[in-house]
């Protein structure tokens, strides 16, 4: 077996014991708590009075701007770790490369600010 | 280091590719460009708005005086070959890269006046407009599987944002939505179709995929699905039958030169990609592509007529002639596998045609957006009596109808010629037929072309509006430059066939 | 070309022996069983240490020094009552613990606990005959599989807040999912500093380039910044204090778990500490060579296992310092930190150890390199900050317009 393919197995395995044993903490529990069922218990906690209107309300936008930035900050990770892992082979050629990359993408950063995306309320 | 290095170890060690700095010029051109306007908007902000118009104008024009010194320099002749057959700039990428910058700039003549006076974001329309372009130049030279997805990426994402630039209109939100899901879906299902290709023949270069379907390798059903995934992706691209749905309700509620702009830029980019994959790539699969591509241009001419028959807003109607007309251009696809001399035939035919096109149809939206500044409206009966207060602007649009229907001596004659003689060159079965039903939808198109022609000329001004129409200089300009395309195009159609007569050829 | 699936090994067994298996086996139960175990330490220890800054006594009671303390607040979580909301998604509500500790624990295993990692230590240790790592896995993209789980971590968070169809909850992930996001850009940016001095992904050659003395260590090699920048978006990521927001008591009652109880709760307690434990370590790996460090008398792994033991003690130390001393950011302000200051920092940051590393490795003076690329660098910063200024001034101006008092809507 390649070593490549075992330390996946054994990350796998680790993942597959933190299931079986969470699994196993709530099954034992469930076996030995109780349940007195009563409506009230199921209400919905709105600091003490009695839940208006659904709970899954609209969010503010801007979480969503938010999120959207960071796909664009998550991608160009994907250029930048494997250039950094080999940093020696693209010599100062990458180098420039990543500068001009990153100063595009700080325009882009830059130009959000700018326009206020970044200001919370 | 331990062994788990090795892995990274084992990637070949790296040259810096050769990089031909003349030849990517227009390109760097154009992305400086666009950096520069973003620069300007961060510090100038609202400022800078006067100026975006025309910077953004010069700025498509500029990336022409590399192209002109490329072309000087002898390119069609010794194409530039770069990244391993990759990148290819000859005489077919020069010639389409000049069009989509004109067509950039006409784009932004027509935006002007309509951009400044209505509530919309104004630097950001032409920094998309030329990050769009910059998309479409790209697209001209890619001669890769990735190349050609990342530049269709890249022409199509700010066409999405650019199709919903009425944010406070629900049609436009509407227009934005559909293309976007549509678009989606389509890269969606090519980009499969790609991964098909690739996992066979084992190359993303077009002409390395050329070669190994030749060698007989790629008759396999994954291939064939492949093929057929990739030309479908691009039938929604250029709104093709049967995946032209999108197109008339996008066009609609699309600000108008957005409209002019997915009419013909991003439609001409579609079939840049098609002839790309389909003359260098696919070229041996003939029995794959040949009935597929028949289908959907045929298809396309039938629905596009007799659906713009019915049409009462002019923009829908022009949406569905351009699905008409997009069925003309695919049309010469089918005969490209029979051989060089004919693809090269069908290839200059089709260039020929996009050049031309892009005249005649960006003159009738420039003069739908002349006459929507009076009317505010786009319905045909609001065209009524034209001639009576708007002569000028009625003769011009009559002269870009009678083009698009194809009378000689205008543009749109040379045009279809050009079609026609490309697909009755080899005298193939596949050829004859669909020259006939090209023939037959030549007419039917006359139908609509003409009623419009008719309201203008002979039907009463409705409510008896006779206001004079104040065409603004940005967009006389762009009509002056339409109506000289088209009509030079149709007297001297060596003027045009001079810089369209390009071969795509395959180079490793 | 093809051959017949039957006929390979599936498992790929053939050159695996029993004592390799072994080995796999009692590393996962010994770092399972290490990582609870610490986790019921860390809590006491928080508690401990957080009442003796605040000059209280508190657990003292359930066992020597209250250490049991944890044990028994288990238990008694353990036999409370369940109660699963009627206006929730049922299945989600009860997927969110596992994915809120799934990965928690998965993080863990790409950290190198101890070995041999003296003056010329591989960093290996010698079982049975056999030759292997401290650590769980050393997957060749380890770091990426760190930033990948505390990912994942976000899923947990957001579907437990949104699962329970309650209004406090909801607004508890989406706070949280926005800042995990936002601070998760920073964390992997200044990450890639680390990458770009060890040239490897794997923890375990990250931990082998910085033996040999402090100089060695990363946080040094690149020269402090990423390791800060690093401190400040891991926390952000355990939505630790001073980064909180996700529960705030005060305006969203328990935040995202609001809604859960007994055993289901204590999950989510379990996972955020154990985050705790294992972001420390992933510090401690990164930055502070994990379990390098001199070794003298006994076996060497063992000493390695001591280093990383007390390096890991002090950055646990350092989060409940930061507990106990640092009051609760703004949101804005906790925006504003992530994107307007450690993103672009991170950024400059990067580039600029990448240029040194360039320069080092053909010799060119380093003074040189650093005047050239820092007059890049605070170029871009001119660049920002009049940009930034400038907007501020309008914002002021747009302000004294609508005569609206500051920071109102």
């Amino acid at each position: 077996m390649s070593e490549f393919l075992r330390s996946y197995l054994t990350v796998g395995l680790f993942g597959a014991l933190a299931v079986l044993v969470v699994g196993t903490f709530l099954g034992l529990s469930s076996l030995v708590r109780p349940t007195r069922p009563q409506p009230q218990k199921y209400i919905n906690y709105e600091s003490g009075v009695d839940p208006v209107g659904t709970g899954w309300s609209q969010a503010n936008i801007r979480y969503y701007v938010f999120a959207l930035l960071f796909v664009m900050f998550d991608v160009e990770a994907v250029f930048i770790f494997p250039w950094a892992t080999r940093l020696e082979a693209y010599g100062l050629f990458g180098l420039v490369e990543m500068f001009i990359f990153i100063f595009i993408l700080l325009l882009g950063l830059l130009y959000a600010w700018r326009k206020g995306v970044l200001r919370w309320i | 280091m331990t062994s788990t290095v090795t892995a990274f170890a084992q990637v070949a060690d790296f040259a810096r590719p050769p990089i031909d700095w003349h030849a990517v010029a227009p390109e760097l051109v154009m992305l400086s460009v666009g950096a520069l306007m973003i620069i300007i908007d961060i510090v100038k902000l609202e400022r800078a708005k006067p100026y975006a118009a025309a910077l953004s104008g010069l700025g498509f024009l500029a990336p022409l005086v590399p192209i002109a010194t490329l072309a000087i320099d002898g390119v069609a002749s010794e194409p530039r070959v770069m990244f391993g057959g990759a990148y290819v700039i000859d005489g077919y990428s020069l010639v389409l890269k000049a069009l989509f910058l004109i067509v950039g700039y006409l784009v932004v003549l027509l935006a002007t006046n309509y951009v400044g006076e209505g509530d919309y974001w104004e630097t950001e329309f032409y920094n998309l407009l030329s990050a769009s372009v910059l998309g479409m130049m790209v697209m001209a030279s890619a001669r890769d599987l990735i190349t050609i997805f990342v530049a269709l990426e890249l022409l199509s994402i700010p066409a999405y944002l650019l199709a919903a630039w009425r944010k406070r209109d629900l049609k436009s939100n509407e227009a934005g939505l559909k293309y976007y899901l549509m678009g989606v879906f389509a890269s969606s299902i090519m980009l499969y179709g790609m991964s098909l290709v690739f996992g066979v023949t084992g190359s993303t270069l077009l002409t390395e995929i050329g070669a190994t379907l030749d060698d007989g390798i790629g008759s396999e059903p994954a291939v064939t699905l492949g093929i057929i995934f990739v030309i479908v992706g691009f039938a929604f691209k250029v709104s093709g039958f049967p995946f032209h749905t999108w197109a008339p309700d996008t066009y609609e509620g699309a600000p108008t030169p957005v409209t002019a702009f997915l009419a013909v830029a991003s439609k001409a980019a579609g079939f840049v990609a098609l002839m790309n994959l389909v003359v260098i790539g696919f070229v041996e699969r003939e029995e794959v592509y040949q009935p597929v591509i028949f289908f959907i241009a045929a298809g396309s001419m039938f629905a596009g007529n007799f659906m713009a028959l019915r049409q009462d807003n002019i923009v829908r109607l022009m949406a569905y002639s351009g699905v008409a007309q997009a069925g003309f251009l695919l049309a010469p696809l089918v005969v490209v596998g029979e051989g060089p001399e004919v693809a090269a035939t069908a290839v200059s035919s089709i260039v020929t045609y996009l050049v031309i096109y892009a005249a005649m149809n960006l003159g009738v939206f420039a003069v739908i957006l002349a006459v929507a500044r009076k009317t505010k409206s786009g319905e045909i009966s609001s065209y009524g009596g034209l001639f009576d207060y708007a002569p000028a602007l009625a003769v011009l649009m009559t002269l870009f109808l009678a083009s698009l229907g194809g009378l000689p001596p205008l543009g749109g004659w040379y045009a279809k010629f050009g079609i026609f003689r490309s697909l009755l060159e080899p005298g193939t079965g596949w050829g004859y037929t669909l020259a006939v039903i090209a023939a037959v939808n030549t007419v039917i198109a006359f139908g609509y072309y003409g009623k419009i022609a008719s309201r203008m000329w002979f039907d009463a001004v409705p409510d008896d509006d006779r206001t004079r129409i104040v065409v603004p200089a940005a967009l006389a300009t762009a009509l002056v430059l339409c109506i000289a395309g088209t009509i030079v195009s149709g007297v001297y159609p060596g003027a045009v066939t001079h810089f369209t007569d390009v071969e795509l050829l395959a180079f490793r | 070309m093809r051959t017949n699936v039957f006929a390979l090994d599936p498992l790929f067994l053939d050159d695996v022996g029993f004592e390799e298996v072994g080995i796999v086996l009692l590393k996962v139960v010994v770092a399972f069983v290490m990582l609870l175990v610490s986790v019921m330490l860390m809590v006491w220890f928080e508690r401990k240490f957080i009442s003796d800054m605040q000059n209280r006594i508190g657990p003292n009671v359930a066992g020597p020094f209250g250490i049991l303390q944890t044990f028994a607040d288990g238990i008694k979580l353990f036999f409370k009552e369940d109660l699963i909301p009627e206006r929730s998604d049922r299945f989600v509500f009860k997927l969110a613990p596992y994915l809120s500790l799934v990965p928690a624990f998965l993080v863990f295993v790409i950290v190198p606990i101890g070995g041999d990692f003296g003056e010329d230590g591989d960093g290996t240790v010698t079982w049975f005959g056999h030759e292997t790592f401290l650590q769980v896995a050393d997957a060749p993209v380890g770091v990426l599989f760190f930033l990948a789980m505390s990912s994942l971590a976000v899923y947990g968070v957001m579907l437990a807040g949104w699962s329970s169809g309650s209004k406090y909850p909801l607004l508890g992930s989406v706070r949280a999912s926005a800042q995990m996001v936002s601070y998760e850009a920073a964390l992997g940016l200044s990450l890639a500093a680390v990458i770009l001095k060890t040239g490897s992904l794997s923890s375990h050659d990250i931990a082998l380039a910085q033996t040999g003395g402090i100089v060695n260590w990363n946080v040094l090699a690149t020269g402090i910044v990423p390791f800060v920048i690093f401190l400040i978006a891991g926390t952000a990521e355990l939505n630790r204090p001073p980064f909180d927001l996700v529960e705030a008591e005060q305006e969203l009652v328990g935040g995202f778990h609001t809604e859960y109880s007994s055993l289901r709760f204590a999950l989510f307690f379990l996972a955020e500490f154990m985050n705790t434990v294992t972001m420390s370590a992933i510090i401690v790996t990164l930055f502070f060579g994990g379990p390098a460090g001199p070794t003298y008398a006994g076996p060497a792994w063992l000493w390695g296992m001591f280093w990383f033991m007390l390096k890991l003690l002090v950055f646990l130390g350092v989060f409940v310092w930061f507990r106990a001393t640092l009051p609760r950011l703004r949101y804005d302000q906790l925006m504003d930190l992530g994107w307007k200051i450690l993103i672009p920092l991170s950024l400059g940051w990067f580039l600029f150890v990448a240029a040194l590393e360039i320069g080092d490795n053909r010799g060119w003076s380093r003074v040189v390199v650093a005047i050239v690329s820092g007059a890049a660098l605070a170029l871009g910063a001119l660049l920002m900050s009049a940009a930034i200024s400038a907007s501020r001034r309008q914002r002021l101006d747009e302000q004294a317009e609508s005569d609206s008092p500051v920071g109102a809507r």
